[in-house]
């Protein structure tokens, strides 16, 4: 016997998961785990553990297999569904800035030429005159600065990297 | 993405069964043999039924969903214990509730039984309330050893420790049951006072 181990432990544990113990045991081995501090930690602890699990087992209820088994698949699918969706999603969401981005870029030019066309057509005089003005006035601040052309060819160009970048974000997770 | 993209994206969502790795026949086989032993591993883990029965449908599901290939029954059930053990694991550091059921709890007059029952049922009461105040690692290694019947080198799988530490771990463990299980039914601490003192 060393410090943690006997080198009967494994006769002790043999009768105890068997069921032999205490009663069909040899009468040394008893003797043995009656002054062995470690097969007599053995004995108390291995023989209720071996009861408890048997009980245990015995008035266990778990659910059928198939009920198990059905589980698993519709979470599976469901999971499945949510990854095929994904990137749909995100291109969506992708596409929805994309539109804003277009959207605010081409609001200055838009408010112009309906200040210009009323002003031709004058139904509605001072409804024309601030679309001219709020068009003049977005035209001209710093961050779309530039003639309408400069205001178009910034517009394609967020537009077609948007669109690079949702195609980009596909093509790398469809593979999940 | 065109629209026969997302359609094949789809059918292969509503092919998911072939994600699962094994079909359902040889999945009942399998969970007929271990479903019981898995249960009553995590049910005594978490000393929570109910939560036994969600952690019971979560580690199969897993199991199910690995792409790990297997060699032996063994290896599988080996691995459904250590899924088991992770989902505890899991459970205990979200700060579930995790109190050890007593054998009272689990049916009615469970103590109210004459005789050997009664005596019994002390016994697993005993059991659990001393199971209650080990570590949670206590607790698995001495359910895996000799509730399951598990050798070193698959509790060292299972808790992903090193093989060499289970006989140590599982000394220390088996002391400390001991000495709770003595204490609770009034027995002598050290019985072997004498003979260890001389050895």
């Amino acid at each position: 016997m060393n410090g943690i181990e006997c080198e009967r432990e494994g006769d002790v544990l043999e009768a105890l998961t068997g069921g032999d113990w205490p009663d069909r045991v040899e009468a040394d081995l008893r003797a043995h785990v009656a002054g062995c501090a470690i097969c007599a930690d053995l004995a108390t602890v291995v023989r209720p553990l071996r009861a408890e699990q048997a009980c245990v087992r015995q008035e266990t209820v778990v659910p059928p297999a198939h009920v198990v088994y059905w589980r698993a698949q519709l979470r599976a699918r469901a999971e499945a569904q949510r990854t095929v969706n994904h990137p749909l999603t995100f291109a969506h969401a992708v596409a929805m800035v994309g539109l804003g981005v277009l959207g605010v870029s081409l609001t200055p030019v838009v408010m112009g030429w309906f200040g210009r066309w009323g002003s031709e057509t004058r139904p509605l005089p001072g409804l024309w005159d601030w679309f001219a003005r709020v068009g003049d006035w977005l035209g001209s601040s710093g961050a779309t600065g530039g003639g309408p052309l400069t205001l178009w060819a910034l517009a394609l160009a967020i537009a077609a990297c948007l669109l690079l970048v949702s195609v980009a974000v596909y093509f790398v997770v469809v593979d999940d | 993405m065109t629209l026969s993209d997302v359609e094949l994206l789809q059918g292969r969502a509503r092919q998911a069964d072939d994600v699962l790795q094994m079909d359902e026949e040889a999945f009942r086989s399998l969970y007929e043999q271990t479903a019981r032993g898995v249960w009553a591993y995590l049910s005594r883990m978490t000393g929570d039924a109910h939560l036994a029965d969600d952690l019971l449908q979560e580690t199969y599901y897993r199991f199910l969903r690995a792409r790990a290939s297997f060699e032996t029954d063994d290896h599988r059930r080996n691995y459904l214990f250590r899924i088991a053990t992770n989902l505890v694991k899991d459970t205990r550091r979200r700060n579930r509730t995790v109190h050890v059921a007593l054998p009272d709890e689990e049916g009615p007059g469970a103590l109210s039984a004459p005789g050997d029952a009664e005596a019994r049922a002390q016994v697993r009461a005993d059991l659990s309330r001393a199971m209650a105040k080990l570590r949670p690692r206590e607790r698995s290694l001495l359910w895996l050893a000799y509730g399951q019947g598990a050798s070193h080198r698959e509790i060292a799988e299972i808790l992903d420790l090193k093989t060499a530490s289970i006989k140590l771990l599982l000394f220390r463990a088996r002391r400390r049951l001991a000495k709770l299980l003595r204490l609770r039914s009034g027995a002598p601490a050290r019985p072997w006072r004498n003979s260890e003192e001389r050895s």
